[in-house]
């Protein structure tokens, strides 16, 4: 498999993520970011910390090659803004110390001791994928506050437009 | 460039989900339907039929090199879920042949065009494969969530737990 293309992919995800804090996070006032939403897992805080919590938990498991996770982690714990960008940070410098070294073997292997398990590079088209949904899903809950969105089609980073 | 295998199995998936999201829509009322959708959102027919449309476009200027233009398909040819369904099934019939063939040299190889929005663009054939796969990802997201509000969730629709995983 090819490690390479695993890492062009996340430089998107790194980037989407970015904007959506950039563009759209960072202005809301705390009011707008810790409002009650009822879909999904609620409010804009807990989306974007689900987003690193996913993120995070399945890096580590790569990492350890231990499918086993915590349970998800409690939104409330991160009272600020500024507490949630310094993990963020955290948990992405983590991942692209991971994918720096990542090996086109290492894509290819199981994920945990089972032979049959899920590959790694199936695993991380996952967080992707899910990492979509859920920006999409705080995208049109921004929209719905009246709080600046973008597009964030893939396309976009290609062309250099994100 | 992203694995042949990587692509195909993306594919399989973005029909199979879409034919989730198409069958549970079959739960709502012929108003929630076409309902527009707050703050000037699509409604869960123009949602649907978008994802669908876009996907067919891009394919089509993977394989044949013809520019999108996101008006080929008119909206009112597809009024129901049945024929929906049928598009969806036949971008799938139409295009697993083609990814299934492409070679590594392929995916590498590049597609320019003028798109609708005036840019002129040149993309290589794997970009545009993922991009295609995200943004109905995008657009599902905003089905799952219609669908919810209308009280029939799609329940999960993650890649992961995907049934065939295809081979490795």
């Amino acid at each position: 498999m090819h490690a390479n293309d695993i890492r062009i992919l996340y430089g998107y995800h790194f980037a989407a993520n970015r904007k959506l804090w950039d563009v759209s996070v960072v202005p809301l006032t705390d009011e707008q970011f810790l409002q009650p939403l009822d879909y999904s897992i609620g409010s804009i805080r807990n989306q974007v910390v689900h987003l690193m919590d996913i993120e995070e938990g399945w890096f580590d498991g790569l990492r350890t090659n231990t499918p086993s996770r915590a349970a998800f982690k409690n939104p409330d714990d991160w009272a600020t803004r500024e507490k949630i960008r310094a993990d963020w940070d955290s948990v992405e410098t983590k991942i692209r110390a991971y994918l720096d070294d990542l090996t086109d073997e290492e894509c290819n292997q199981p994920f945990g001791a089972d032979p049959d398990a899920l590959r790694k590079w199936q695993i991380m088209l996952h967080v992707l994928n899910h990492a979509t949904d859920h920006r999409a899903q705080t995208l049109a809950m921004l929209h719905s506050l009246a709080a600046p969105t973008f597009a964030q089609d893939m396309i976009y980073h290609f062309w250099g437009i994100l | 460039m992203l694995a042949p295998t990587m692509l195909l199995t993306m594919f399989q998936y973005n029909h199979d989900i879409n034919n989730h999201l198409i069958n549970k829509a079959a739960e709502v009322t012929p108003q929630q339907w076409d309902q527009p959708q707050e703050a000037d959102q699509r409604s869960l027919h123009e949602t649907l039929f978008h994802i669908l449309a876009v996907e067919e476009e891009w394919l089509a200027f993977c394989q044949t090199t013809q520019p999108p233009t996101w008006g080929w398909r008119p909206f009112a040819d597809y009024p129901d879920l049945t024929s929906l369904s049928a598009l969806n099934d036949q971008i799938f019939t139409t295009y697993s042949p083609y990814l299934a063939a492409l070679t590594e040299e392929q995916l590498l190889t590049r597609r320019s065009g003028v798109f609708p929005s005036g840019r002129e663009e040149s993309v290589v054939v794997w970009h545009i494969l993922v991009h295609m796969h995200y943004h109905s990802a995008q657009h599902r997201a905003e089905v799952a969530s219609i669908l919810t509000r209308y009280g029939h969730s799609p329940w999960f629709i993650d890649f992961y737990g995907f049934g065939d995983w295809g081979e490795t």
